[in-house]
């Protein structure tokens, strides 16, 4: 749509900025809504704001062992963060830098997030980082067949792994649910609770380092870097949640720029993204967290699902 | 006639390898390579002379230099500075030896009855003569002990393949066969230092006791 | 000009061997004459190469030349040939400039004459091979390629494992040698001719030998290209070599294996038939999946890296094996995309494993030790070399903006695109391999998360690791070069797929495509888009996310303060770390059907009520040596000693064997007409 260089840059300088400034408020939203489960009150829905505020405001406690990998950790997953997000198309149909790449685009980005992280994580020589980077690079290996294969799914049916094609594509398709999608949706939520840290995968609320996989990663960091982190992992679930909204729920999408347009799609994002959370929790909130040697049977289940979805649609 | 000549010496070759495998002297063995080299070289100056093929005459003296006068002086001279003079019983008895050296001949035969007719002349009579004698010759390598024998025995296949390349055919090149010759005396002389080498460290020409060297 | 060059880099290989003779009193200047006339050579080559790249016309001469016997050796560079040269010169290079300060303390003074001549024998023979035009010419390369690479692996001749692990190379080696001369032997009886261009045309093989022709090519460059389970004797030789042997062998000579299979798979004997693809992209999925599972499992630096040039051979086959689907069902677009990705591949592989391995020479060479379990904290003593690691882990890891990446992403598409297919195995197999190709990368990155990690941050294992000195810049630099170049492979993949659109274009069976549409950087598939990819759009986007990281703390609170870890009340030491065996437990638990660990643990005692000491023994097992080769060996060796029988050691045995044999064929002749 947009194909000047300037308007591509204030587009994803815009799609960025309007990530970062929102995905904490999908961390408070989240964590409401569990509180209102468990028949409590629960922090703020600005909280997250105020704690980021907080991190940033403390000073950085840095081992005297770590190097400058230790420190260049953060600032490269929040960096990649930073940059999928310019690659998911949001409100319109369309990415701002959907040229640049697609899906394999976009999980390599995310796989390169966590590369710095679990890197970083060893360099303090406290045995919790190693074993969350451990534990992580084993969760997000499992992971990534199953992302791969739900993806591919999508992207075969629609003819493209382009996302911002795709999701055009699956717009001007209608609303006709093929239920090859839902097994693939199935998976990619699966496979969205594993890399947002959400139970029945890992506690984000634990204080017990043994049970942790991603906290146990980020537990030497404090400050900027921590907070540095802390955003990008939000940004980073929205992005999963945009994504899935984006390639499995199309409805509503701009294909425009004229303002009604944009209204209908902020709103229908919201909604969605509204919906999708509202999923997270409750599946937070009946379910009890996986030892962690049963996690890779929940992978294996998200990857059964998405060969299912394949062979479904295709076979 | 000459074709008569040529084969009677080939017999008479024949005859002289019957004589080695019933042979336990040393000396006499000796003696009777020298006999059936020089009958080798009888073969050759008379085809050289009746096919008038000159080089076959200088081929045919240096035989009868080397293999007749030369070789036989040598290999005695080597039974002395060792002194073992006698062969001891080989792996098989000389009655059956001849017998299947009878055998062995009936097979070279076999060969030259399949070349084409008796009318070329010499040829097929001198196959059959000379495949027998490598094959006895091989035979005797297999069947004797001592190192002199079997050193005669190769001497003998070598003979055979000299009367074919006289007898047979036209004759190879000079180059080549001058060759030969002076390869056959460095083999010869090789094997002598060989004997004594063999009887230095088993005091024994007996070379089935070089499988002690077998690690 | 350029049609002399390809012997004028010959020649001065040769004349390295010859300088290393000369000067092999002096190890200094033989170290010195004999790298630089390598140095020399390459670059010779890769003239030669890039010329042909750029014109697209092939380069024909002859080496030599017998009238007598009529046989004469020549060589063809033709875009293929210039492309696996290219890959050669960009690795050796580098590497040879790094040899010359790495041999200096690595192996004694006496070998080095010794390392330089069979170093320049290798380059020499792999180039040959690589544009050998006639059957004879190949092979002679060829066995004097792995002679060379087995001298060179028993450069360290006094250790037991160095020994064996030659032998068995060179076992394995002449396995896959005899099946390449029955298949060429095959082939030019039906063609009647020695020359490759006649055998490799495509119209060589009859009909029902051509199976069988495909499958002996297969094993016999299979064996060099490192796939299972023809793989054994990758992991014990690589590591044993000196590590700038070890870098040649994994980025050079694995691509003789792969170009051997590029030439015979590409149309070299007429269309493939759809089960050589299928079966070439199992065998490389398996490659990849065992390899990357056994490096992860790995805690000997070099031995890992070994396992690792398993798995990118792997993903190069796969790729090949799409791109022969595509070719089988008559699809040229889909299978120059699977040649284009695999050629890719391979030379971003010779890039970055020519980087880690020249990192792990550095390592090994200042601390004495190849176990990661001893190493940690060197990226303090050796920043530089640190950081050029990292970035190699990262390339291989397939991390965007890298040339990993740039291929992975392009044997992806290859795999993807056969999707759409009619063929209904086809649809099955492609997405498997898709997922089969994810998983490879993710264990990659875990795999190279823990060999970075543990080797260079936290603390020091070990007293030899804690003294470290940073390695010489003549080694830091070929490895800045090196990283340099995975840099620009990934940021241009477009010009890359250019240029290799030219090769796949000239392979016989395809024609130029208009599939593979590129701009100078980026790529993009299919028409109407496929996908795209464009890692130049993406950076200025990276660089300002970063910029806003750094941003955000710098306008945060500026004071840092730095205080030892916690250690929930005590002193942490380098005991407390996490060790390699620890970070790659819980995948070895979850794929122990594979690994099959073994694990004992004892305790030693003194009182009842306190152990004093415990054991932990654990052990991945091996089980191509156990279930394959050990029995195949085992059986072999008593075939033999049956038919040791006839090795009596008496001459007279051995002349009756002489007698009978000329007896039965006498009686033979004879009865002849």
């Amino acid at each position: 749509m947009t194909t000047s260089p300037l308007a591509i840059a204030l587009f994803a300088t815009a799609q960025a900025l309007g990530f970062l400034l929102l995905a904490p408020l999908l961390r408070g939203l989240i964590k409401k809504m569990k509180a209102a489960f468990q028949l409590r009150q629960g922090p703020r829905l600005l909280q997250p704001y105020s704690d980021l505020g907080k991190l940033l405001r403390k000073e950085p406690v840095r081992a005297t062992t770590a190097s400058w990998v230790f420190v260049a950790g953060p600032r490269v997953y929040f960096a990649s963060a930073v940059a999928a997000t310019t690659l998911v198309p949001a409100l319109l149909a369309s990415a701002p830098l959907e040229r640049a790449g697609g899906i394999l685009l976009l999980v390599g980005l995310l796989a390169l997030g966590r590369f710095a992280l679990a890197t970083a994580a060893l360099d303090t020589g406290s045995p919790f980082g190693g074993m969350g980077a451990s534990r992580e690079m084993t969760v997000g290996a499992l992971a990534e067949p199953a992302l791969m294969l739900a993806l591919f799914t999508a992207g075969l049916s629609a003819g493209t792994l382009n996302l911002g094609e795709l999701v055009r594509r699956t717009a001007e398709r209608g609303t006709s649910i093929h239920p090859s999608e839902l097994l693939a949706a199935a998976a990619l939520f699966i496979v969205l609770l594993a890399e947002a840290g959400r139970v029945p995968v890992d506690n984000p609320a634990t204080h017990l380092e043994l049970t942790m996989i991603h906290e146990a990663m980020v537990l030497e960091y404090s400050g900027a870097d921590l907070a540095l982190v802390e955003w990008a992992s939000a940004v980073k679930e929205l992005v999963f949640m945009t994504l899935l909204a984006g390639l499995f729920l199309p409805i509503g999408v701009a294909t425009s720029l004229a303002p009604q347009a944009l209204a209908i799609s902020a709103l229908a994002l919201v909604a969605k993204i509204f919906g999708l959370a509202l999923l997270v929790v409750l599946v937070e909130s009946t379910n009890a967290k996986l030892r962690f040697f049963r996690v890779p049977e929940l992978m294996a289940v998200a990857l059964g699902l998405g060969f299912l979805a394949l062979a479904m649609r295709f076979f | 006639m000459i074709h008569d000549l040529v084969i009677l010496c080939a017999a008479g070759m024949l005859v002289s390898v019957y004589l080695m495998v019933g042979q336990k002297a040393l000396v006499v063995a000796i003696r009777l390579y020298g006999v059936q080299s020089l009958l080798l070289g009888a073969v050759g100056i008379v085809l050289g002379l009746t096919q008038q093929r000159p080089h076959l005459l200088v081929t045919a003296s240096l035989t009868v230099i080397l293999k007749a006068v030369v070789i036989p002086w040598f290999l005695l001279r080597v039974i002395d500075r060792v002194g073992i003079r006698r062969e001891i019983e080989p792996f098989v008895n000389v009655p059956a030896s001849l017998l299947l050296c009878l055998g062995l001949t009936v097979v070279g035969y076999r060969v030259s009855l399949g070349m084409a007719g008796a009318s070329q002349g010499v040829a097929h009579q001198v196959v059959g003569v000379a495949l027998s004698m490598v094959l006895i010759g091989l035979f005797l390598m297999v069947t004797r002990r001592k190192a002199i024998t079997q050193i005669l025995a190769l001497l003998t296949v070598e003979n055979a393949v000299f009367l074919v390349a006289v007898g047979a055919t036209s004759g190879m090149p000079l180059v080549v066969e001058l060759g030969i010759s002076f390869d056959v005396i460095l083999a010869v002389l090789v094997l002598g230092v060989l004997v004594h080498r063999i009887v230095d460290r088993f005091e024994s020409m007996d070379t089935s006791r070089l499988s002690n060297l077998r690690g | 000009m350029s049609e002399s060059l390809f012997p004028l880099g010959l020649a001065l290989h040769a004349t390295g061997v010859a300088l290393a003779l000369v000067l092999r009193r002096h190890p200094a200047a033989c170290r010195s004459a004999a790298f630089l006339a390598s140095l020399c050579g390459s670059t010779a080559s890769f003239a030669v190469a890039a010329s042909v790249l750029a014109s697209g016309r092939s380069i024909r001469g002859v080496l030599f030349a017998n009238a007598a016997a009529g046989s004469s050796v020549g060589y063809t560079v033709d875009p293929l040939s210039a492309w696996f040269l290219m890959t050669l010169a960009v690795l050796a290079a580098p590497l040879a400039l790094y040899s010359v300060g790495y041999l200096a303390h690595a192996i004694p003074p006496g070998r080095t004459a010794f390392v330089g001549m069979a170093w320049n024998v290798l380059l020499l023979s792999l180039e040959t091979v690589f544009a050998a035009d006639g059957v004879l010419g190949f092979l002679v390369a060829w066995e004097l390629m792995s002679l060379a690479t087995a001298a060179l692996v028993t450069t360290d001749h006094e250790s037991r494992p160095s020994r064996r692990s030659a032998f068995l190379y060179l076992a394995m080696s002449h396995l896959g040698t005899g099946c390449l001369v029955a298949g060429f032997f095959l082939l030019a009886k039906g063609a009647g001719s020695l020359a490759f261009a006649d055998l490799l045309a495509g119209a060589a093989a009859p009909g029902a030998l051509r199976g069988l022709v495909f499958v002996l090519f297969l094993v016999g460059f299979g064996v060099k290209a490192g796939v299972v389970p023809l793989h054994v004797w990758l992991p014990e030789a690589h590591p044993a070599a000196p590590s700038n042997v070890s870098a040649l062998m994994s980025g050079g000579l694995i691509n003789a294996g792969l170009y051997g299979l590029v030439r015979v798979g590409a149309g070299g004997l007429g269309r493939p038939d759809p089960a050589w693809g299928m079966g070439v992209l199992l065998l490389g999925s398996v490659s990849a999946v065992l390899g990357v599972l056994y490096a992860l499992g790995e805690n000997d630096l070099k031995r890992l890296l070994a396992f690792s040039t398993i798995e990118n051979g792997g993903i190069a086959l796969m790729a090949f094996g799409a791109g022969m689907m595509g070719l089988a069902a008559g699809r040229p677009g889909t299978a120059a995309l699977g040649f284009v990705a695999g050629l890719y591949h391979v030379l971003n592989h010779a890039a970055f494993k020519g980087l880690l391995f020249m990192g792990a020479g550095g390592v090994v060479a200042s601390t004495g030790t190849r176990k990661i379990e001893q190493l940690g904290g060197l990226a303090h003593r050796m920043p530089r070399t640190a950081a050029l690691f990292l970035l190699g882990s990262a390339a291989i890891a397939g991390l965007p903006l890298t040339n990993g990446f740039a291929s992975e992403w392009l044997v992806f598409q290859a795999l993807l695109r056969g999707f759409f297919s009619a063929e209904r195995l086809t649809r099955i197999v492609l997405p498997l391999g898709g997922a089969l190709l994810a998983l490879t990368s993710a264990l990659a990155a875990a795999c190279f998360v823990k060999a970075f990690s543990l080797t260079f941050l936290a603390r020091p294992r070990s007293r030899a690791a804690a003294e470290a000195a940073e390695s010489p810049a003549l080694l830091l630099a070929p490895q800045a070069f090196l990283a340099a170049a995975c840099v620009a492979l990934g940021l241009v993949p477009g010009l890359v797929v250019s240029v290799l659109a030219g090769v796949v274009a000239a392979l016989p069976g395809m024609g130029p495509r208009a599939d593979l549409a590129r701009g100078l950087a980026g790529v993009s598939i299919g028409v109407p888009a496929f996908d795209q990819l464009s890692p130049l759009l993406l950076v200025p986007a990276a660089l300002l996310a970063l910029g806003l990281a750094a941003a955000i703390s710098l306008v945060a609170a500026r004071d840092r303060r730095l205080t030892p870890a916690w250690g929930c009340g005590g002193e942490l030491t380098a005991e407390a770390e996490y060790t390699a065996t620890a970070f790659a437990k819980p995948l070895v638990m979850v794929f122990r059907d594979i690994y099959r660990p073994t694990r004992e643990v004892s305790t030693v005692e003194t009182t009842p009520y306190f152990a004093s000491e415990v054991r932990y023994r654990s052990e991945i097992d091996a089980p191509f040596e156990r279930h394959v080769y050990g029995p195949a060996t085992r059986a072999v060796l008593a075939a033999a000693g049956r038919l040791r029988v006839i090795q009596a050691g008496s001459l007279h045995a051995y002349l009756a064997y002489v007698l009978v044999f000329g007896v039965v064929l006498l009686w033979w002749l004879g009865g002849l007409p």
